[in-house]
Parts: structure tokens; sequence; C-alpha cells
């Protein structure tokens, strides 16, 4: 048995197609919302079991990321901001490429070198060019954002 | 043996080739009832008898003009005005060229017998007229070797094919644009009386075996613990994301080796940092 089309049928069929294409560009709901400042706080302990606390900040939009993290050990502080481009983005994935990197200084606040692992992510993530995978995780709140960072393995929930 | 078959505006013709009859019903119930010249009726009668196949010129002119002799444009001239009584002048789309072979009429154009045809009204019987302003093509013109005309053996159009292959590179697009090649993570979840925890992992197992181990550990934990946090394992380092009831947010990391994660999850949920 042969399915045949009506000829009639094929303009609205396309137009239909064109039309769900052209939506889905322009409508693509995230798991963030758009040039909202998230906040949140971390706390990793290092090898000699000295806590480093930092202060981060992220907002996304316009197709860029702009990342600020504020770290602080023994009463020294340091803060990193990171401006990125999205290069392609999806509802649950976000791609990004490193485009300005600022410190406040140079030095480390602690002895990096006793970590070679945590010091070669920092290394690619402050060079110019980096492209970054991020994975958004679906929140039961709106509020709140939780992404995967795939190339650092770094996992992280924020708030605004 | 009538023929039935639709043109291009929706009307329904009946074709009888003992009467040349030609009965058009169009859309809105109108009846044209029209006799067909002989050659007209002739050439529509053969190639009715088997529609979607060519018949060759010499064919066609031994069929329809059995009893005499006549030139190749007498053929043209055939074609041409049935052309016009069928509202085919155009593109040729009912009755085809089908280059250096001959003719043939379009199959899809043609309505099963058993279709259910609108019967004729017997008010509007109308003559049919061919269409004014048009001339007979010059001898030749219609010549099998020359002709633009490609066969169509589809309904679709050459704008709908060129429509259809651009709306193909636009959901090709589409789908490399929402769907490109990233890595992905799995989730496992487990909520325990409020406490939502979620095991993130490179694939299902993983995230599985360590949903397993927080929750075996959270057992411990106090049942008035509420909100939801998510674990991951990298490398040696354990990272605990978690969103608070307040709905603020707190991330540790440490080694594995150095602390449990009950703790982890407890100092996540409820330490200020």
């Amino acid at each position: 048995m042969k399915f045949e089309i009506p000829q009639a049928v094929h303009w609205p069929i396309i137009a239909l197609i064109n039309a769900l294409c052209i939506f889905s560009f322009f409508y693509s709901p995230s798991h963030y919302m758009e040039n909202t400042s998230y906040q949140t706080k971390a706390r990793q302990w290092l090898e000699d079991l000295n806590q480093l606390n930092t202060e981060e900040y992220l907002t996304i939009g316009h197709g860029r990321l702009t990342g600020t993290t504020l770290e602080s050990l023994n009463g020294k502080i340091r803060n990193a901001t990171i401006s990125a481009n999205i290069i392609r983005e999806s509802k649950s994935q976000v791609q990004i490429k490193i485009s300005n990197v600022k410190l406040s200084q140079d030095n480390e606040l602690f002895a990096i070198e006793k970590t070679p692992d945590l010091f070669f992510r920092r290394q690619y993530v402050l060079q110019e060019g980096a492209i970054l995978n991020y994975e958004l995780i679906p929140t039961q709140n709106k509020n709140a954002v939780c992404f995967y960072i795939h190339d650092l393995g770094r996992l992280r929930c924020m708030n605004h | 043996m009538s023929y039935t078959f639709k043109l291009k505006n929706g009307a329904v013709a009946m074709f009888d080739p003992d009467s040349a009859m030609l009965t058009l019903t169009t859309p809105h119930g109108d009846v044209q009832n029209s006799t067909l010249g002989r050659a007209e009726s002739r050439l529509l009668d053969l190639l009715l008898m088997e529609p979607g196949v060519t018949k060759s010129r010499d064919e066609i002119i031994d069929y329809t003009w059995n009893d005499r002799v006549v030139a190749s444009g007498s053929l043209n001239q055939t074609v041409f005005s049935l052309r016009n009584i069928l509202n085919d002048s155009r593109d040729h789309e009912i009755l085809m060229t089908v280059p250096r072979r001959g003719y043939c009429f379009n199959r899809h154009f043609v309505v099963d017998a058993a279709a259910d045809v609108p019967a004729p009204s017997e008010e509007a019987v109308q003559p049919a007229a061919t269409t004014p302003g048009q001339r007979p093509p010059p001898n030749g013109d219609e010549s099998l070797a020359s002709s633009s005309k490609t066969e169509k053996s589809t309904c679709i159009t050459k704008a709908q094919l060129i429509a259809y292959i651009v709306t193909l590179a636009v959901v090709a697009l589409t789908v490399f644009q929402f769907d490109f090649e990233a890595p992905k993570i799995e989730i496992s979840s487990v909520d325990k009386n409020g406490l939502i925890i979620h095991a993130v992992g490179n694939d299902l197992a993983e995230a599985q075996a360590l949903l397993e181990l927080s929750a075996k550990q959270s057992e411990q934990l106090p049942p008035t613990l509420k909100g939801q946090v998510w674990i991951n394992l990298y490398k040696t380092n354990y990272s605990v994301s978690c969103i608070r009831p307040d709905l603020s947010t707190a991330n540790l990391q440490l080694n594995s080796s150095e602390r449990d994660l009950a703790m982890m999850i407890r100092q996540c949920l409820e330490v200020t940092l």
C-alpha cells in the first residue's frame, strides 16, 4: 500500500516544521535565569587540612558568562574574575570559551604544588581560549542553579 | 467504461470515451458538460487506459488517427487543445510530456472508480471553454527532444522539493544547535523523608554505586535534616553541593579518604561557611 500526501498538504507541513525550528531557536528554556547574579559559598579541605573558603558569583546572559571567585585562607584574600563567551547552548548544556581572566594577585594562597591535580585544573581554567562544558542540573527551585563542569570535575549549586 | 480523474482546481472530471463526453464537476457542485473532438477524445481514451504508462508518439498517432495519415504537428495541436480543456496548459502536470519518449496521463490524478464522486447537478450545465488568450504552440514546440518539462512521478512540485530540502537543512541546524556533542552526566536520586540525595556520575552505574554508598552512610543522619544534596566523586575528591530549606546553597570538597559522606551532607546543610 502506497501512502501519498495530497499536494495541498505539503506547504502546511513545510511551514509547520520551519515554524517549530524557528520557535525552538528563540524559545529555549534553560535551567537558569538569564542576567541573574547567582552566588554561593564553598569550602575545600586542602592536603594540610587547612580550609580554603570561597565566595563565588556567576552571571549568564547575552551570550556571556562571568564568574568571580573570592578565596580566603588564614586571613589572606585573593580574587579572580573570568569572562567567557557562550559558544553553544542547549537546555541543559552550556559550552563556553574563556575570553578574559583577571587576578588580584598571581601568587596562590596555599602551596598548590602539593596538589598537582588542582594546580593543572587552575592552569587550564585561567587560560584564555580554554573551553569549558557546563551541564546544568534540574533543581526543584527556580531561585537556585546547580551545574557540573565536566572539564574540572566541579559540582556547584548557587542561589540568587 | 468511463474514467474519472481530478483536475488541479479541485474539479472532478468524468470522461466517457464512447460518447466523447467530458463532464466536469466543480468543488461547488457546478457541472460542465462538453463533447470532445474526435482526436482529443481518442487521445484521452488511450492515455487513460493505462495511467502512468508512457505512450509513444507513433502509438498515439496510430490510435488517434487510425483511419488517416496526419502530420506530426496534428498531435502537438491535439495535446495542446486537450491540455487547455483540462486546465493543464501551464505546467502539464496531468497530461505529462516524457522527454524523448512520448506522453502519459499522471496516474495521481486518476480517481479510483470506487471513490465518492459528487453527483452532477442537472441545473448548471454549461459548455466547457478553453482558456482565452492562449495560442497553440508552433509545430515542433511540443517536440519531445526539446521539451524542458520533466517527468513528474509524484504529486510534489519542484518548489516544494526545494522547500523540503531547505527545511531539512534547517532541522539539521536546529538539531546540531540543541544537541551538540558534549559529555553528559547521569544522576541517581533518593528521597529520605525530605532529604533528597542525588548522586552524580559519568554513567548510571557510577551514579547508582555512589547513591548506595551515600544512602547507607546517611542512615545515621537525624530525620529532621531536610534539603537537596548532590554528591560527586571526581578522582579522589568528593564534592557535595546542597540547597538548604531556606534556599541558600553551599558546596564542600575534600579528599575521599578523610571524611565520611554523612558528615559532609550534614555540614553542607547546616553549617555556616
